[in-house]
């Protein structure tokens, strides 16, 4: 049995000009390439094959357009862009992952991804919205309600496109509240809850195989008997048991995430982070690899690398491959980040990024970086690596981390949901401290 | 300067997978047992033919690894690198398959067939003692060790004790997990080149000449100059470089390997899951007069090799920091279908020191004395035991404790203590350990029940030689995983001689064509300890050399030296720099008819550590007091955070304050990682739960931003060493879980003794 994992299987691979391009490479065995934050590592795992990529970055499904009664969110807008830009999915989107999973994974791929620990169904469901799916037969809206309909599995077809997600303005509080366990990228549990004109709607995610929606009316002193009667209903339901929580384990926390959100929206709050506007874009040259083998152009720190590699070539072997050894795996899931660089100015995982996808774009690591020496001096300073195997990845998302957050980078809840990546030498306290001396010496 | 630091930042480190291909490489990959226990009845590789690549099957594999590893019990038990005729865990290799392209290799695994027919996975230690189903039929048993060794009067201790009490525990199986995964490179043709990402030459480069039949003066083993963290795990390679050199003798090319991560948590190397009991009696003022340990050690499928040294790591030590004169030790090592256990931080302090202590709290309950003033009134005052003009306590399982303050150390974390005690919503536990360090190879003997060879290996070799223009070149047998050793060396010889670090190379890399022995490495803490003691003994014998030199260089009888100048002591005018002096001896020698080298290898060996005599041993060189403090608080959802950390600690000298530092904080957070949430589960069948990051929890930066750290350093030289250093690493991942269980148990009010801890309250 092959536990030699961490690389995908063989696949082709096509990088879409336009809509119409899309429409027509979409058929049965094709499979939607959006951020790819979560596919990718399915894929690596091998829990997945693919014949088919059809990558829809190029597509102008980005950015948030918004009304007096509506805010609709294109599909492709990323994680980050989202929680700098929609001021009730802050802290949903911002929870999501870490600074590099969010650069790349978009709203549209989440949804279309179907996690069960997914961080936007439970609050897209106390929040009425709806999805926009695009195919050659046109578009139709799908109540997010229809939308899922078990792990991994929704109701679109495979001809469809999400396009955006349409969230109805209302005068309503809004609580989110999720649990992590340890260093684990997905939650125990997902509480989100939306109360307006005395009705409550009360979302849970990560706590069964389907997203869950409870609906109701206020009732008892300060929603006493609302509290009670919803602990009752999760009480009914089969509460998933894995590696993070057995059943039990989990209800509890997910009772006690929920009492502290429930508080929270009763007195009419909306949660939100707040964090500096962002753009990010991942549009590159479009291409189809339908043969073993494909030519690839990438810029690295400067200088143009040719090669002709097969589809499914991680930029983290690609880079190694030719040189950048600086740039390490230490996962096969994506987790660690020890595989970050700068793409066109942003972190992103090597792992979970194609060589393909990046065809004439700007990658670079430590060695191509005119204006990283505050943040190596910080590392070296602090005494912030022991064996130095993880040191690349930590310095390259705190560049991405110093130069977008600046001063709030200080705020250790940004810290806190910002920078993921694993060492396992040095307990994380001296990184800490480079991190932050970093931010300081920027700004000063 | 930091140099490993600055080779970090700048993108210049050369780890196992940085090195370039040898010409013609063939990639390997390992097709694994899915399976815990079964026969293997077919093995199929004719579709990785068809495929483009090339299998090996266990019957090949077998021509040419002809040996077992050797064996550190009684028991007839075959270690192999692959599974023979049966399979023993998920995860153990079977075939292996080999292509010259690294991706390719992996897809190929997909065409190899191996059939297997179950049988019963044995996956607890309650399960393997009853022997109702055998792992090795051969043995007959699956307790492959049953030992009980007693010191002092452990009768008259517990019949005349007011207070015994029993304190049962569990401690998880547990890797502290690198994050660079294990690499090979073999080339086996006329000789066997390897080059690894192991830590030192040690025991590995003489298990693989066993297994492969071949002197060791035929097998030249390399290590790349950094290691991406080892821990121990790394101690671990040889049974891949095993299979990997056979896949080079069969096929003829260079083989290169890499685990890949799901690899290393199935089946690279992990410390066993102990459970057992604690006995102690105890006086009703709380002086404690016997302990009583059972131990039941889950080793896995085998006894690998320097296994069940775990249990045995802590031998001279058995008492603590406490002057406890009778100890009663019963161990099993017991078989299960997990893949073998091995090296991991701390390798024996964590399990041991985590049932004591926690037993401890459970007597100052039983005793209602407060946990510090109770460690307090048991704390080892008396050093009587002169050796050489150096005091020692000597303990009753043979340890030599050099004399350190330990009232002191343990009393500067009671203002904290008093602090934070009398709040309710916090819990405040302590505990006090002492650290081995710098390891006697002799204790692995306490496995056996008749002892052919003595053995005490433990000593090391450093390598110190000026250049031309006075630059100086330093080798150690040992390697790069983090600890900071070219710095510490570094720093410590420009001290020393005068000389700028900017001139002083470190080379700390295994190349077993220089000098080595079967201890040699870097493992155990023996840094500080032994690596350093070398240095220092080299230092001093270059600087006689230096000034032998520098008298007929200045003609006089008696020269003084002042940072890197050797002068005249009748005339301070009259004077010759090490630069100067090492240009004119090495350009022309004959001036100075003189004959020993500007370059020394030292050897250092403490005689305190000397073979096993009556289950009596010096298991390490050094020994040292940490005590610790930890408050702990829920969080919001009932689970636990730590708001502060107090480590107060004497480790002898302190080689460089930072790195020291560096190694308690990472130790800090291995002990938190254990406690809440690593833990290499198994289901009943035998499967590993845990093939992830994810799923292993592997603390990021979040889980220590809310936590506070202190350190109270004390620095009483340990004069009987060169260095007068001992080490301080590994101290931490021995004691945070014992002092994280009493403080949650104090904030829960019940006792908390099984790890790890998972559920809310």
């Amino acid at each position: 049995m092959s536990f030699a994992l961490g690389i995908p299987r063989s696949f082709k691979y096509i990088k879409i000009k336009d809509l119409s391009e899309a429409l027509e490479s979409l058929s049965e065995g094709t499979k939607v390439l959006a951020g790819g934050q979560s596919l990718l590592p399915l894929l690596k795992l091998r829990i997945m094959g693919v014949n088919t990529l059809v990558d829809i970055n190029n597509l102008d499904f980005r950015g948030v357009k918004e009304n007096e009664k509506e805010i609709e969110i294109y599909s492709l807008t990323t994680h980050n862009e989202i929680a700098s830009k929609v001021k009730i999915l802050s802290k949903v989107a911002f929870t999501i992952g870490d600074l590099q999973v969010r650069n790349k994974g978009t709203i549209g791929g989440s949804l279309a991804h179907a996690d069960p620990s997914s961080n936007y169904y439970p609050a897209l469901l106390v929040l009425n919205a709806r999805v926009k799916a695009i195919s050659k037969r046109g578009e139709r809206e799908i109540d997010i309600k229809d939308l899922y309909i078990s792990p991994y599995t929704t109701s679109l077809n495979y001809d469809e496109i999400i396009k955006s997600v349409i969230i109805p303005k209302q005068n309503a509080s809004f609580a989110f509240e999720e649990y992590k366990r340890g260093g684990a990228a997905f939650p125990v549990a997902i509480v989100a809850i939306s109360i307006s004109n005395g009705e409550y709607k009360v979302g849970f995610g990560g706590i069964s195989e389907k997203p869950l929606l409870i609906e109701g009316e206020i009732e008892g002193n300060k929603g006493e008997k609302s509290k009670r009667d919803i602990i009752d209903k999760l009480k009914e339901i089969k509460i998933l048991s894995d590696a993070h929580a057995d059943s039990e384990t989990r209800r509890k926390i997910t009772e006690r995430l929920f009492e502290r959100a429930f508080e929270r929206a009763l007195k009419g709050q909306i949660d939100e982070i707040q964090v500096p506007d962002t753009e990010i874009s991942w549009k590159s040259s479009p291409i189809k690899a339908l043969d073993e083998k494909v030519k690839v152009k990438i810029k690295v720190n400067g200088v143009y690398i040719e090669d002709e590699i097969e589809p499914r070539m991680l930029l983290l072997d690609f880079l190694r491959k030719h040189g950048y050894k600086e740039v390490k795996r230490g996962c096969d899931e994506g987790k660690c980040g020890a595989c970050t660089v700068i793409i066109n100015g942003r972190a992103a995982k090597s792992c979970l990024t194609l060589a393909v996808q990046v065809i004439d774009q700007d990658v670079r690591t430590v060695k191509g970086i005119s204006d990283v020496q505050p943040i190596k001096d910080a590392f070296v300073n602090n005494y912030a690596m022991q064996c130095g195997y993880c040191t690349h990845g930590f310095i390259m998302v705190t560049y991405d981390y110093a130069k977008h957050f600046g001063q709030k980078g200080l705020d250790d809840e940004i810290l806190r949901h910002s920078i993921k990546n694993i060492c396992r030498c040095t307990g994380y306290f001296n990184i800490i401290k480079a991190i932050k001396s970093t931010i300081k010496s920027l700004s000063s | 300067m930091y140099i490993e630091g600055l080779r970090a930042v700048n993108g210049e480190g050369e780890y196992i997978n940085d090195l370039p291909d040898l010409p013609g490489t063939l990639y390997m990959a390992i097709y694994r047992s899915p399976i815990a226990h079964g026969k293997i009845k077919k093995i199929d590789v004719s579709d990785v033919q068809l495929h483009g690549g090339t299998a090996i099957t266990p019957e090949e594999l077998g021509k040419v690894i002809v040996n077992p590893f050797p064996t550190t019990v009684d028991l007839p038990i075959n270690y192999f690198p692959f599974a023979r005729d049966k399979v023993r865990f998920v995860g153990e290799p079977i075939v292996l398959v080999l292509h010259k392209d690294p991706y390719k290799a992996i897809d190929l695994l997909d065409y190899v067939q191996v059939e297997i027919e179950e049988l019963k996975p044995i996956v607890s230690i309650e399960d393997s003692i009853k022997d109702e189903v055998l792992i090795h039929e051969e043995a007959k048993t699956n307790i492959v060790m049953h030992k009980i060794m007693r010191f002092g009067d452990i009768g008259r201790a517990f019949s005349e004790s007011p207070v015994v009490i029993s304190h049962q525990f569990k401690f998880s199986r547990h890797s502290a997990l690198p994050l660079e995964t294990y690499g090979v490179i073999a080339r086996f043709g006329q000789e066997l080149e390897i080059w690894a990402n192991l830590t030192g030459p040690m025991l590995q480069v003489y298990f693989v000449s066993r297994a492969l039949n071949i002197p060791i003066s035929k097998i030249r083993m390399f290590s790349s100059r950094d290691i991406g963290g080892s821990f121990g795990s790394k101690y671990q390679l040889y049974p891949y470089i095993t299979l990997a050199a056979a896949a080079s003798k069969i096929v003829g090319r260079p083989v290169r390997w890499s685990e890949s991560r799901t690899e290393s948590f199935l089946a690279s190397s992990a410390g066993g899951e102990r459970r057992g009991t604690v006995e102690i009696a105890a006086t009703k003022d709380g002086i404690i007069k016997g302990i009583k340990y059972t131990f039941y050690e889950d080793v896995g499928a085998y006894v690998r090799p320097p296994e069940p040294g775990v249990l045995f790591r802590v031998h001279g030590n058995l008492n603590g920091a406490y002057d406890v004169r009778a100890i009663e030790a019963e161990y099993y090592v017991v078989l299960t279908n997990k893949s073998p256990t091995g090296l991991n931080r701390g390798y024996g302090g964590p399990p041991f020191y985590f049932a004591l202590e926690t037993a401890v709290d459970k007597l100052a309950d039983e005793l209602g004395i407060d946990p510090l003033e109770l460690r307090l009134k048991n704390l080892i005052r008396r050093f009587d035991k002169e050796i050489d003009g150096e005091k020692f306590y000597e303990t009753v399982s043979g340890g030599l404790y050099p004399q350190q303050d330990y009232e002191k150390v343990v009393k500067a974390i009671e203002t904290e203590y008093k602090k934070w005690k009398e709040r309710k919503d916090v819990g405040v536990g302590v505990a006090v350990i002492v650290e081995p360090s710098g390891t006697n190879l002799a204790y692995v003997d306490l496995a056996l029940s008749k002892i052919k060879n003595p053995h005490s290996a433990s000593g090391d070799y450093v390598t110190i030689s000026i250049n031309s223009d006075g630059s100086i070149l330093v080798f150690v047998n040992g390697t790069n995983e983090g600890l900071g050793h070219e710095t510490t060396i570094t720093e410590y010889i420009s001290k020393e001689l005068g000389v700028p670090e900017e001139l002083i190379h470190v080379e700390n890399r295994v190349d077993t064509t220089q000098p080595w022995n079967l201890a040699s490495g870097s493992y155990s803490s023996r840094f500080a300890p032994i690596v350093m003691s070398a240095v220092s003994e080299a230092v001093e014998e270059l600087k006689k050399r230096l000034e032998e030199l520098a008298k007929k260089y200045l003609e006089t009888d008696k020269v003084l030296f002042e940072q890197g100048k050797f002068y005249d002591a009748k005339n301070r005018n009259r004077n010759v720099s090490i630069k100067t002096l090492a240009a004119a001896y090495h350009w022309d020698p004959s001036k100075f008819n003189y004959d020993k080298a500007l370059s020394v290898t030292a050897y250092f060996y403490s005689s305190l550590l000397g073979p096993l005599q009556n289950e009596r041993i010096n298991s390490s060189l050094g020994y040292a007091i940490q005590a610790h403090l930890a408050v702990v608080k829920k969080d919001e959802v009932g689970g636990f955070k730590i708001v502060k950390y107090v480590i107060s600690h004497d480790s002898g000298k302190i080689l460089s304050k930072n790195l020291l530092e560096g190694q308690l904080y990472g130790g800090i957070l291995h002990g938190i990682a254990l406690t809440f949430y690593e833990e290499l589960k198994y289901d009943e069948r035998g499967n590993p739960l845990v093939t992830m990051f994810d799923s292993y929890e592997s603390p990021t930066l979040s889980e220590v931003l809310d936590t506070e750290v202190e350190f109270i350093h004390f620095e009483t030289e340990s004069k009987y060493l060169p260095s007068k250093a001992l080490g301080g690493g590994e101290g931490p991942i021995m004691v945070v879980p014992a002092v994280l269980c009493n403080a949650i148990s104090k904030l829960l009010g019940k006792r908390v003794s099984s790890l790890p801890i998972r559920d809310v309250e």
